[in-house]
Parts: C-alpha cells; sequence; structure tokens
C-alpha cells in the first residue's frame, strides 16, 4: 500500500498497482523502494485526488501507453474525442473540477485521465460559436475594434462559401 | 536653497491621507520585490536589454522591458488604481491590459524560463464567481493539446475568441488548411484561393510579418468574396511591404 497526503493535508493509502498509473508516483517508488513514508502531493487537493484515485481504481490493470508509442498511433488517438462511457461519465463535474482533474492528471503524468480531459474541453468547445466559448469559459474579448474588423470581414467570405 | 525651499514646498502640499497612500504603496512595492526577485537582486536586478519593435503603448513597454528583466510579475501583480476599482471587463482600458497580459504570457512561455502559472495571478482576468481553476489554469501544452483534437472549422472559430485561443489554434489551422508560415516562409509565401480567408487570420496573429513577396495561384472558379478578402488582406498589410 502507498500513503498519499495531499495539499490540504489528507491522507490517502491506495494500493500499489492502482497508483502506479501515475507514471510519477512509479518513478517515484522504483527510485524509493519500499517505504511507510508518506508521498506529498503538493498540487493535488483531497477532492481531486479522490476523483484521481476513482479512475485509477476503474482502469487498473490495463496496459500504461508507453513513452516511445509509435507517433502515427499517438495521432490517430489525439484525432479522435470518443470517450468511453464510463469515462465520460466519471469526468461529467464542474468546469473547477474537470481542470482541476486535468492539472492533477498532467502533474501525476496519468496520459489517459490527461487524454479524457482533453476531450471532455474539445468535446465543449465544437460546434459553438466564439461568443458561446467566451460565455461557456468566462474568457474576455480582448481583441481591438481593427481586429474586431477584420474578423467580421473573415467571417463574410466563410458565409458566402 | 531654492531647491530645499522647493522640497519643502512640495511636502507641505501632500495631503496626509495621500502621503499614507504613497507610503503604503511604497512599502508595498519593496515587499513584493522581496518576494519575486531573488535576493540580492531586489536594489539593482541585472538588466537584459531586449528590443521589442512596435509597442503599442508605453504601459506594454513597461511590461516588456519588464519582462526582459526578469521583473514582469511586480508589473503584471501590482494592479494599477484602474484596475482595482474597475470591474466592467468590457472597458477598452481593462480589454487593453488583459490583451497585454495574453500577450506577455504567450512571450514567457516561448521563452520557457519563468513559471508559466504565475501568470494567472495578475488581475487582468475575470474568474467566475468562487471559481478559483478556470480555462487559463490550464498551461499553454495542455491548450495546445485541446486545439489538436478540433477539426479546422472549430479551430478557426477559437481563433476569434481571445487572443491567446489566436496564437495557440493558429498554428494547427494553418497545418489543417495547407498554410505554410515557416520564416523561410516568409520571403516567398505561396498560397492559393481557397487559402485567401486564411491571409485573413494569419494577419491578426501575433507573430504576422509581411512577406516579401506573395506567389497566388487563381483558380478559376474564384469567387468575387474570395477576391474581396485577398483584396482586403493587401490593403490591411502596410504599403511598400510586398
Amino acid at each position: 500500500m502507498v500513503h498519499l497526503v495531499t495539499s490540504d493535508n489528507v491522507e490517502f493509502v491506495v494500493d500499489k498497482e492502482v497508483v502506479e498509473r501515475s507514471v510519477l508516483i512509479k518513478n517515484m517508488l522504483e527510485d524509493v523502494g519500499e517505504t511507510d513514508q508518506s508521498i506529498p502531493l503538493a498540487n493535488v487537493s483531497s477532492a481531486v485526488l479522490r476523483k484521481v484515485i476513482e479512475y485509477c481504481e476503474h482502469h487498473r490493470g490495463e496496459p500504461l501507453p508507453s513513452a516511445d508509442a509509435d507517433q502515427n498511433q499517438d495521432e490517430t488517438r489525439k484525432r479522435t474525442t470518443d470517450i468511453s462511457e464510463w469515462d465520460q461519465k466519471f469526468i461529467t463535474v464542474d468546469q473547477e473540477m474537470l481542470f482541476e482533474i486535468i492539472l492533477a492528471a498532467n502533474y501525476l503524468d496519468i496520459k489517459s485521465l490527461l487524454d479524457v480531459g482533453c476531450k471532455t474541453v474539445a468535446n465543449m468547445i465544437k460546434g459553438k460559436t466564439p461568443d458561446e466559448i467566451r460565455r461557456l469559459f468566462n474568457i474576455v474579448n480582448d481583441f481591438t475594434p481593427e481586429e474586431e474588423a477584420q474578423i467580421k470581414k473573415e467571417n463574410e467570405w466563410a458565409e458566402d462559401r | 536653497m531654492f531647491i530645499g525651499a522647493y522640497a519643502y514646498f512640495l511636502s507641505f502640499d501632500i495631503s496626509p491621507s495621500a502621503r499614507f497612500q504613497e507610503d503604503t504603496a511604497t512599502r508595498d512595492s519593496k515587499a513584493l520585490a522581496s518576494l519575486v526577485l531573488p535576493p540580492g537582486r531586489n536594489e539593482h536586478p541585472v538588466k537584459r536589454k531586449i528590443e521589442f519593435s512596435d509597442p503599442e503603448t508605453p504601459r506594454k513597454q513597461q511590461i516588456l522591458e519588464s519582462f526582459s528583466t526578469d521583473g514582469v510579475r511586480l508589473v503584471v501583480a501590482t494592479p494599477t488604481k484602474t484596475i482595482r476599482h474597475n470591474t466592467d471587463l468590457t472597458s477598452p482600458t481593462v480589454k487593453c491590459l488583459y490583451r497585454e497580459a495574453s500577450d506577455i504570457f504567450l512571450k514567457r512561455k516561448a521563452d520557457a524560463q519563468l513559471d508559466p502559472f504565475t501568470i494567472k495571478c495578475a488581475k487582468f482576468c475575470e474568474l467566475p464567481p468562487n471559481a478559483r481553476t478556470f480555462i487559463w489554469s490550464l498551461p499553454v501544452e495542455i491548450l495546445s493539446s485541446i486545439a489538436s483534437l478540433l477539426g479546422v472549422r472549430d479551430l478557426h472559430t477559437l481563433t476569434q475568441v481571445s487572443s491567446l485561443l489566436r496564437e495557440v489554434s493558429g498554428p494547427p489551422f494553418f497545418a489543417n488548411r495547407n498554410f505554410s508560415t515557416s520564416p523561410q516562409d516568409t520571403c516567398y509565401l505561396r498560397v492559393d484561393s481557397p487559402n485567401f480567408d486564411v491571409l485573413m487570420t494569419w494577419r491578426r496573429m501575433y507573430n504576422f510579418r509581411s512577406p516579401c513577396m506573395l506567389l497566388c495561384w487563381i483558380e478559376a472558379d474564384v469567387q468575387p468574396a474570395q477576391l474581396s478578402t485577398f483584396l482586403h488582406f493587401l490593403q490591411s498589410v502596410p504599403r511598400k511591404s510586398i
């Protein structure tokens, strides 16, 4: 078992096989060896780690994507935004939690979870107008009036196409 | 003697409350500098002079200069009076500052010398109520990964959302449309008529540079709107640059 301590000082005891889906922790355990000491995860809160562990539990035993995976395979994986039913249900969270999960997956180096997060954000963007995307993510329109005029011109052409 | 008297007159003229604000601002600035800058660099940061062409505003010039001396956080993280009291994000001032922050974010990311996450501490972006993490919390690499999952239409849409997303989604958009904007192509840029609209997107990019020569391939079924867009692009670039 592996002891993990989150940024808000909550300790999690997790099965080694589960936690080793994180390349960061896997490498850490390989370097340190068997230890009873807790691993501090300063960038992950308990709420987020609970979700991450839930994901790792569900995908326990699945092969990890190798670091030197074929470039073409990686490209193919990237292009599709299909998410499995369980993953889709798992990632149905509020926006803040979604971005926290993405950041945690990036920090812990859990490639498959990072993919699910990115695909979810990409699916949220798909088919929306710039205004809808701004409203969805609370993004400020920082274009100058000149740029706005150029965008209008671009869109005029796209409509005529 | 005259200078002393003048100085006395000035200090007499400042009201107690104004003096208090000035002192507080100075103290805050020093405290922030001690936090931001490494020890030994608080007083005299090492200047690495970088030339920035075409600074749009004095404020931007100031931020870019401080960027070159690693003191960008000092400038960006210190909100001016306008920002502190102005919550209207549609105002031109805030828009302008937001844009500058976005530019600096990209510059700093490209430079890869400073922590890419620190910019989120700047008060230029409007956080959703009660939210600590939002889309700008994601590093540019992840934003790029998200953009790479999108089709050409969505990428084009993303270039019209904000300046940061324009810079992130621009390269995959151009790649999708087989439009090369690599530095060697800025001399001889080749473009065919179905890609005339891409020229306008490229025109809005931060790294846009006028090509010396434009080689165009106009197809027989070219639409008037396409030609109009091309004409608009030619009119928008500085005269005599092509």
